[in-house]
């Protein structure tokens, strides 16, 4: 195909979902953001620990709103925050002079993990940003950014959808484990 | 049919994955053939396989005149053809049924060799009925009706169908009435072809 042929775009956008969905899919992600921000703000937030980061945004559009996706699924949730955190604070540590060349390596470096584990999940990239350009408190974590906020937040989460997503009988969450 | 069918499996797919199994395998080994990332499991693609597929098929018997599929060139015999020459006709151009046309070029009725089984003694009008009366030395069966007429031996109320009648009517007279040939009739009774079950099978779409 010819190269600016190719950016039309060829094939017809996909259905929207009806109502129900949309409202399973905001129900979820009320409750997923609720848990681990309440006890973000209620509990650590005094201690400078925190439990709730910006990809987890992301995460909830996946795992509440496309819950057939195989990005959404829990190998990819878990996998994809936890290989992404690790990445993306060892960059951090190891290239913290350069800030620039420390978080477009975490980024891609991530994405290449994640695909190469079968656990593509994209907040992971925002994930492994996050270590690099989220200020002092994160940085100072450490390698407890793995642990925590990240993958007890999406341990929270994914408990969440498990709990809500099977509830209508038009759903079923996973599609997999492993 | 399993006893507690998963709710996503019941519907049409299933009439589908009956007719053209596709596992989730065949997906699998598919989507590893499309380079790049793709975003749904091998179990929704099947599921949407099936789903399309079925639409697929509803558009095309929905879609799909008689008169796109019907046999054109007919054989016919007149109410007064001699029976013997009826069946050298059917046997000559291997077919199993003939309308029958009145003087005037319509239909007046259609001999299949279903009435000639009838009027050849055998009970339940079946070919091994006959043969199992001529074994017994009964002699020729047809010796009853060697002086008839094709008029005599035909079915009179004909079914049939108009040129644009869809695949999916057809199929369903042909069931519904237990036949297994429509004469396709225009608004002023022509003939103009008939359809068998055999052209809807090379239409792909009678199950």
């Amino acid at each position: 195909m010819h190269y600016f042929q190719k950016m039309k775009g060829s094939a017809k956008s996909p259905p929207g979902p009806g109502a129900q969905e949309i409202a399973w899919s905001w129900l979820g992600a009320f409750l997923g953001i609720t848990a681990v921000s309440l006890v973000h703000y209620h509990f650590l937030d005094q201690r400078d620990l925190i439990l709730i980061i910006g990809s987890f945004g992301a995460s909830a559009v996946l795992i509440y709103g496309a819950i057939k996706s195989p990005l959404a699924q829990p190998r990819n949730l878990l996998g994809g925050h936890v290989l992404s955190a690790i990445i993306g604070v060892f960059c951090f540590q190891t290239f913290h002079g350069e800030t620039w060349l420390a978080a477009a390596l975490a980024v891609a470096t991530a994405i290449a993990v994640m695909h190469a584990t079968r656990t593509l999940h994209p907040p992971g990239g925002a994930t492994a940003l996050i270590a690099v350009i989220g200020g002092d408190q994160v940085h100072a974590l450490g390698y407890l950014y793995v642990l925590m906020p990240v993958g007890l937040g999406a341990v929270i989460m994914l408990a969440v959808a498990l709990l809500v997503n099977n509830i209508p009988q038009t759903r079923k969450y996973p599609e997999f484990w492993l | 049919m399993k006893p507690t069918p998963d709710p996503r499996s019941e519907g049409p797919q299933d009439q589908v994955s009956e007719k053209f199994p596709i596992s989730e395998e065949d997906v699998h080994a598919a989507m590893k053939k499309i380079p790049g990332y793709l975003d749904i499991t091998a179990s929704d693609f099947k599921d949407l396989y099936a789903l399309s597929y079925q639409h697929a098929l509803d558009r095309v018997i929905n879609s799909v005149r008689a008169e796109d599929v019907m046999t054109r060139e007919v054989v016919t015999v007149d109410l007064g053809t001699p029976l013997h020459e009826v069946a050298d006709r059917m046997a000559a151009s291997g077919v199993s049924g003939v309308p029958v046309l009145d003087r005037n070029g319509k239909v007046a009725g259609i001999i299949s060799e279903r009435n000639f089984l009838k009027h050849m003694g055998a009970d339940k009008a079946s070919f091994m009925a006959i043969v199992a009366a001529c074994l017994l030395g009964q002699g020729c069966a047809a010796i009853g009706i060697r002086k008839g007429l094709a008029a005599d031996i035909m079915t009179s109320s004909v079914i049939s169908i108009l040129p644009n009648a869809t695949l999916a009517e057809a199929s369903a007279l042909l069931t519904r009435q237990g036949i297994n040939r429509l004469p396709v009739l225009d608004e002023q009774g022509k003939l103009c072809g008939i359809l068998t079950r055999t052209d809807l099978v090379r239409a792909h779409v009678y199950g």
